[in-house]
């Protein structure tokens, strides 16, 4: 059984985001990058199917710069056996991200396909779907935890109700929630191998996709600065403010 | 926490980081009115990111001494303001897996004992017991500091901020510096980005930002900043919360603990610099890209330091940039460039370490106009031309990054950023086989390769390739004559109405003298330490030209500057690169000036210490009868046009006398045997005359009033408590490099603060102070006997209160 997990280069989640002067997006030159948190748990989690036996092959994609092979390595570093880089420049909306992976996963005919559940650059939250949709295959969104069996995956995943229990049959898209499991770290002998790990490096105008994007940004600002805030000595004084300062009660 | 902008304070801190914060409590604490302004949030720039090794053993003891300051407080600020500081003092390991790495940490364990740090050297199983989980197979030793240890950068910044601030300071955070506000030359304000504040001094302590910062005040601070990485790993078995932190210099890596597993980072060869064309706007708490490819040899290293590494997990690898200068010392003081713009900057990777005692440092400059002692190694007045052009700074400071960990070789000079500044004759020198050394960005000679020879140094911690080469040269200067090329010597003219009156008051010898008379002195500050010591040359009645060694020309003209009243009628101008210098020493060397000049050079005509002005081949010649080599000879100064033709005139009339070319090397050993005491090392801001034996140079029995009077009658009064001497040793193979301890009758009594060589006495030679609780005198050093630590070992040496060679000046007044 093979899976490909699909991963994300995003500004690292320690950073504190600059918007650009001329409002056009984020700053990110000279900024730390790493990998999405919740592709980690993507990634994580295939590994450990392999571990377990029941899978033969990783295999890690990501879309974007020449920088993103880091974020491929990282993956090998883990654990993964081979990357695919498709490259590309240009910011490419999730829509156009899910008819590449689609266009990928036709090629390496995996098992199941991997992914976080949503990047937390842009939060769109749309790649799994649209890629499950594209393919025409099951999906199984915001999982917490996954079992394998020959045919079928049994997924648990959250919603507001509570948590729900579905079983899905092969090939299917899974997306990782931050619960599913706890990221490995890789050693230094590994990170050292992970150099020398197979690496295909795609441009994506060769795929013929278009990836024209489809949404204008007009501009991006910082959140208003959020005012500091007071201390109150006691409840009374606390329903004083709220009722005649703030007036919400 | 932030408050609003106070519309004055006699201090503004600008910086939030651990040195501002630190200048902060201090200046609080002295009870001075402050506020501190940080861009952003207090340890957001680069402070979060260090990785917090305090280790203390600096090449000099000031800085050791100041690093020792930091220990102690961190010591006691976690009690003192209640805030956790990560302060663990769990000692400092150092590794040695060669030969002449081990002789470096012996050497650094002496220099530990001289002052007065300790330092035990230990067998690599040894070592290994303090750090269970290293392999030791190439460990040939390592050496211990137990007072050393680590804290956590941010808290300990946090804890010194609540310190300042019950001490009444004011920290504002998210106010930007805009500009100085100035009246005429003078400050008087800050513009911010939430209104002006009125202040006497302003305290640069911006870190990587400081260089871009203080430029648009002409104020030139060289650092630059490079990424420096270092990774973090998950618990480790084994890692316990008391090991030692580890330098492991042979592999390049250091080592610390944090929650249970290893911070790893290291100084790799050929280091990343950053941020060539500006630092990011609105960079804060931020990290730079992940760079493993970069630091993958130095993780080599490492698994190979610690097997088990194998399997911890790496969680980060922090890639952060940190401010570097060119010479791997920070730079703090008052600025020669504008009044009362105090620096604090450029910590080199080890702001945690010296945050403490730089704090103290800059906080007592401000307040007093002085360090509290001689901090010359990072004195902001050390640099020169090279260190304001940015490229040259940065090649400069690529190296220093390089070589942190490498072994510090004796004698070993720079190779970036080379030629920057060459003397009129430097191809001529090259072609006769010079092996050159830099200072300031001058290229200088140290010594001549005979035909055959390649002109280069080879290091080792015994003696070098030079060594008999320069025994040569030295031979020439005693027996017939060398020319050495001294162009880069500082050199500076005085004049108006009142420059007698201005040297009089700030020079410690009597220079109204007639004119053509050449006088040694001193300048000293209110406490009587020497502040420089130069050459001053009578040339007129309302001209006086000033000669002073190459690397002080900053720091002594803003002496001179900033010493001389302000309504006296005086022009002073340095006139360093328009003039060049060559010394023709040796008994010959008047022979050779006769042959050269129509000019008389008897003695009755041209005594010691008088000057003329002579033609050199029809080329003006400021002729200067002095010595710092302990011969008859002449420095000879004139415009750097003439300098090719006047070289090639004393040449050719000097080579049948057996004229050499000699160097800075010849020098060196000529003035060890001679007893001349070099400003910097043997005397400087903490030695007064009368302890350096240098008495006879000082007016003190004149009615006339200069700087530092006042402290010399005191302790003319009072006694001194060290004494200036000369050690011997017997044993030719014993190598004196400076630094080394000297035990009187078995009791630890100073270190050396020079050692070398003197060929004719055929003898390692050392200078340094004897020191004690008490006024000593003469007897007390002769009646000693006296011991040096040599890298551990002791040996017997001899003790010298006068010249080891022509002590009744007989050869000089030839």
């Amino acid at each position: 059984m093979k899976i490909l997990v699909a991963v994300k280069r995003v500004i690292d989640y320690n950073v504190q985001i600059r918007v650009k002067s001329d409002n056009s997006g984020v700053e990110k030159d000279n900024v730390k990058m790493s990998m999405n948190p919740p592709d980690e748990n993507a990634v994580e989690e295939a590994l450990k199917l392999k571990d377990s036996g029941k899978v033969t092959e990783v295999v890690i994609i990501s879309i974007g710069q020449e920088k993103c092979q880091d974020t491929i390595r990282t993956a090998l570093a883990m654990g993964a056996d081979r990357g695919i880089l498709v490259k590309t420049n240009d910011d490419i909306e999730p829509l156009a991200v899910a008819k590449t992976l689609k266009n990928i996963v036709e090629k390496e005919k995996p098992n199941m396909v991997l992914l976080g559940k949503q990047a937390i650059d842009d939060d769109c939250n749309q790649t799994g779907q649209m890629l499950s949709a594209l393919l025409n295959w099951p999906q199984g969104c915001f999982v917490s935890d996954l079992g394998i069996n020959d045919s079928t995956i049994t997924i648990s995943r959250e919603i507001d109700e509570g948590l729900e229990q579905l079983e899905i049959k092969l090939p299917a898209v899974v997306t990782c929630d931050l619960r599913l499991n706890e990221p490995r770290f890789a050693s230094l002998p590994n990170i050292m191998k992970a150099k020398k790990k197979p690496m295909e490096i795609i441009e994506i105008g060769s795929l013929g996709i278009d990836t024209n994007p489809k949404v204008k940004y007009l501009k991006v600002e910082e959140p208003p600065v959020r005012q500091g805030g007071v201390m109150v000595a006691d409840a009374k004084e606390l329903i004083q403010k709220l009722k005649y300062e703030a007036k919400v009660i | 926490m932030s408050s609003k902008l106070p519309n004055s304070s006699k201090i503004v801190i600008i910086g939030g980081g651990i040195i501002g914060c630190s200048t902060a409590y201090h200046l609080a604490h002295m009870g001075l009115e402050v506020v501190l302004l940080e861009r952003k949030k207090l340890t957001s720039g680069t402070t979060f990111h260090a990785a917090g090794l305090v280790g203390q053993l600096r090449t000099n003891a000031n800085i050791t001494q100041l690093l020792g300051y930091s220990v102690d407080l961190y010591n006691k600020l976690e009690k003192e303001t209640g805030l956790g500081t990560g302060w663990k003092m769990n000692g400092g390991l150092r590794l040695a897996c060669n030969q002449e790495r081990w002789t470096e940490v012996q050497r650094q364990t002496t220099t530990a004992h001289s002052f007065g740090l300790e330092m035990d050297l230990l067998s690599a199983k040894e070592a290994q017991d303090l750090w269970p989980i290293m392999d030791i197979s190439d460990v040939i030793g390592a050496a211990f500091l137990p007072t050393d240890g680590q804290a956590n950068p941010s808290d300990i910044t946090q804890a010194l901020a609540k310190g300042a601030r019950s001490k009444g300071a004011i920290i504002i955070e998210e106010v930007e510096v805009l500009d100085l506000i100035k009246d005429k030359n003078k400050i008087t304000g800050l513009k911010t980005s939430q209104g002006n504040i009125s202040c006497e001094k302003v305290v640069c302590c911006a870190g990587q930002w400081t260089r871009a910062f203080s430029e648009k005040f002409g104020v030139n601070v060289p650092l630059v900043p490079f990424q420096h990485q270092y990774l973090v790993t998950e618990k480790i078995e084994g890692v316990q919360s008391n090991l030692p932190t580890l330098r492991d210099p042979d592999r390049l890596i250091y080592f610390k603990e944090e929650v249970g597993g290893l911070v790893m980072g290291g100084y790799e060869p050929n280091p990343k610099s950053w941020a060539e064309e500006g630092i990011p706007k609105d960079f804060h708490y931020t990290l730079l890209d992940s760079d493993f490819d970069h630091f993958e040899d130095l993780m080599s290293n490492a698994l190979g330091r610690v097997p088990l590494l194998e399997t911890a997990g790496v969680k980060e690898l922090i890639n952060g940039p940190e401010s570097f200068t060119p010479d791997g010392n920070f730079i703090l003081g008052e600025s020669p460039e504008q009044n009362n713009f105090f620096v604090g900057a450029g910590f080199n990777a080890y702001g945690i370490a010296a945050g403490g005692g730089a704090g103290m440092a800059l906080a007592e400059w401000v307040v007093n106009g002085e360090p509290p002692y001689d901090l010359w190694p990072v004195d902001i007045r050390r640099f020169g031309h090279p260190h304001q052009e940015t490229d040259w700074v940065r090649k400069r400071t690529y190296e220093a990054y390089a070589k942190h960990y490498t072994i510090a070789w004796p004698f070993e000079e720079n190779s970036s950023g080379r030629p920057y500044k060459k003397s009129p004759i430097y191809e001529k020198l090259k072609e006769n086989g010079a092996c050159f050394g830099e200072k300031l960005g001058w290229e200088r000679p140290n010594w001549f390769a005979p035909k055959g020879m390649e002109p280069k140094d080879q290091y080792t911690y015994g003696r070098q390739n030079w060594f008999p080469i320069v025994a040569e040269e030295h031979k020439a200067a005693r027996e017939k004559a060398v020319i050495i090329d001294q162009t880069s010597f500082a050199k500076f003219l005085i004049t108006g109405s009142d420059a007698e009156k201005a040297l009089s008051y700030i020079c410690s010898n009597d220079i109204s003298k007639p004119v053509g008379s050449l006088i040694y002195t001193q300048m000293l500050n209110e406490r009587g330490g020497i502040e420089t010591d130069l050459t001053v040359v009578r040339l007129d009645n309302d001209s006086f030209y000033l000669v002073t060694g190459t690397g002080f020309m900053t720091h002594d003209f803003d002496w001179i500057k900033s010493n001389i009243p302000s309504d006296y009628n005086v022009q002073l101008e340095n006139i360093t690169f328009s003039h060049s210098v060559f010394s023709l020493m040796g008994p010959k060397s008047r022979e050779i000036l006769q042959a050269s000049s129509e000019n008389n050079f008897d003695n009755e005509n041209f005594p010691f210490a008088t000057f003329q002005n002579i033609l050199i081949n029809n080329c003006p010649v400021k002729a200067l009868r002095i010595t710092y080599m302990g011969e008859l000879g002449w420095e000879l100064h004139f415009p750097i046009e003439h300098a090719e033709k006047i070289y090639d005139s004393l040449m050719k009339n000097g080579e049948p006398l057996g004229l050499k070319n000699a160097g800075y090397r010849a020098i060196e050993s000529c003035r060890l045997e001679k007893g001349y005491r070099a400003w910097s090392s043997d005397i400087g801001p903490d030695h007064t005359p009368l302890e350096a034996g240098l008495g006879w140079a000082v007016k003190l029995k004149k009615d006339i009033d200069f700087i530092g009077k006042q402290s010399l009658l005191d302790q003319k009064k009072n006694g001194i408590k060290k004494i200036f001497a000369t050690f011997t040793c017997d044993d030719h193979e014993v190598i004196l490099l400076g630094r080394e301890t000297i035990y009187r009758n078995g009791q630890r009594v100073g270190w050396l603060s020079s050692g070398g060589f003197g060929y004719t006495i055929n003898k390692s030679i050392g200078y340094g102070y004897i020191r004690s609780e008490t006024a000593i005198d003469k007897n007390y050093i002769l009646e000693g006997s006296y011991e040096l630590e040599v890298a551990t070992k002791k040996i017997q040496c001899n003790v010298h209160l006068n010249s080891l060679y022509d002590p009744q000046m007989l050869k000089i007044k030839a």
